[in-house]
């Protein structure tokens, strides 16, 4: 299936039911291991959730321009950040919710760590997609990149 | 920190120290053998300690960073494909986000450590509270 092409509704189904699943086989995992109660493992679920909803949004969107590198690696970046700090909103959340983490560290940690962290990933992924796309249009010779 | 003045009624007993050196002072009025420490071996246990925790936190953060670099690889590998990536993009996102939660990890656990282990000597380097 290439994804190039693919309304948007179709693209939500797929992307949500995949991400539902490893979410869900995620949040099974670490509950199970650390003895989690039920009722608090479905609210990690739904949070992690919200993070995959928002990110399936704006990949789409960032998908858009896939002809033109520059602006799709960008908008992917940005994706991927906004993903990233929600992600890690969910996780951090989850973990004062359930006592591992003090929720007077929560800001700190924040700060210190996810935010100067998630724009290290979305460089990563600026830099990785321009690379692919630039290289795939030499092997294609389908135009040079704007 | 409790700091014993130097006692006014005899001229032999030690100056008070600058504020840095406070508690290897205090340390010195019950111990006869630290009043043999030299200045400059207070200076430099004091630039180990500061040169201990530049170290560790430039570690755990570079270890962080590295994890996160790999997450946003992660995602970009799974998300921006030009082949069929319509399937792989959520569960690439997911595990991006599993790494990024494991670098988060990783960085809090080291400035947790090393928060532990230098902000003491700190303290009782600098005779804070």
């Amino acid at each position: 299936m290439s994804g190039s092409q693919v309304g948007f509704a179709k693209w939500l189904l797929v992307f949500l039911s995949t991400y539902a699943l490893t979410d869900a086989l995620l949040v099974g995992l670490v509950g199970t291991a650390l003895g989690i109660a039920m009722g608090h493992l479905v609210i990690s679920f739904l949070l992690l959730m919200v993070a995959g909803a928002v990110a399936s949004a704006l990949v789409y969107w960032a998908r858009k321009v896939r002809d033109e590198p520059r602006l799709w690696a960008l908008r992917f970046a940005v994706s991927v950040f906004v993903f990233f700090v929600l992600f890690m909103s969910a996780v951090m959340f989850s973990a004062a919710q359930d006592g591992f983490l003090p929720r007077a560290d929560l800001l700190s940690h924040f700060i210190l760590l996810v935010l100067p962290g998630s724009m290290i990933g979305s460089v990563s992924v600026y830099i990785v997609v321009r690379i692919q796309l630039l290289s795939a249009i030499a092997q294609n010779g389908a135009g040079r990149p704007k | 920190m409790n700091l014993q003045a130097p006692n006014s009624t005899n001229p032999s007993s030690p100056k008070p120290p600058s504020s840095g050196d406070c508690i290897l002072f205090a340390q010195a009025q019950s111990n006869p053998a630290a009043q043999k420490i030299p200045p400059s071996a207070m200076s430099l246990i004091g630039s180990t300690i500061v040169a201990m925790a530049v170290i560790g936190y430039g570690y755990m953060f570079l270890t962080s960073g590295i994890l996160y670099l790999a997450a946003g690889g992660v995602a970009a590998a799974g998300c921006a494909d030009l082949g069929p990536d319509l399937v792989t993009c959520g569960p690439a996102l997911m595990g991006a986000g599993v790494i990024a939660t494991g670098a988060t990890i990783s960085g809090a656990a080291g400035v947790l450590t090393f928060k532990d282990a230098t902000l003491p000597a700190f303290k009782e380097w600098g005779c804070t509270d």
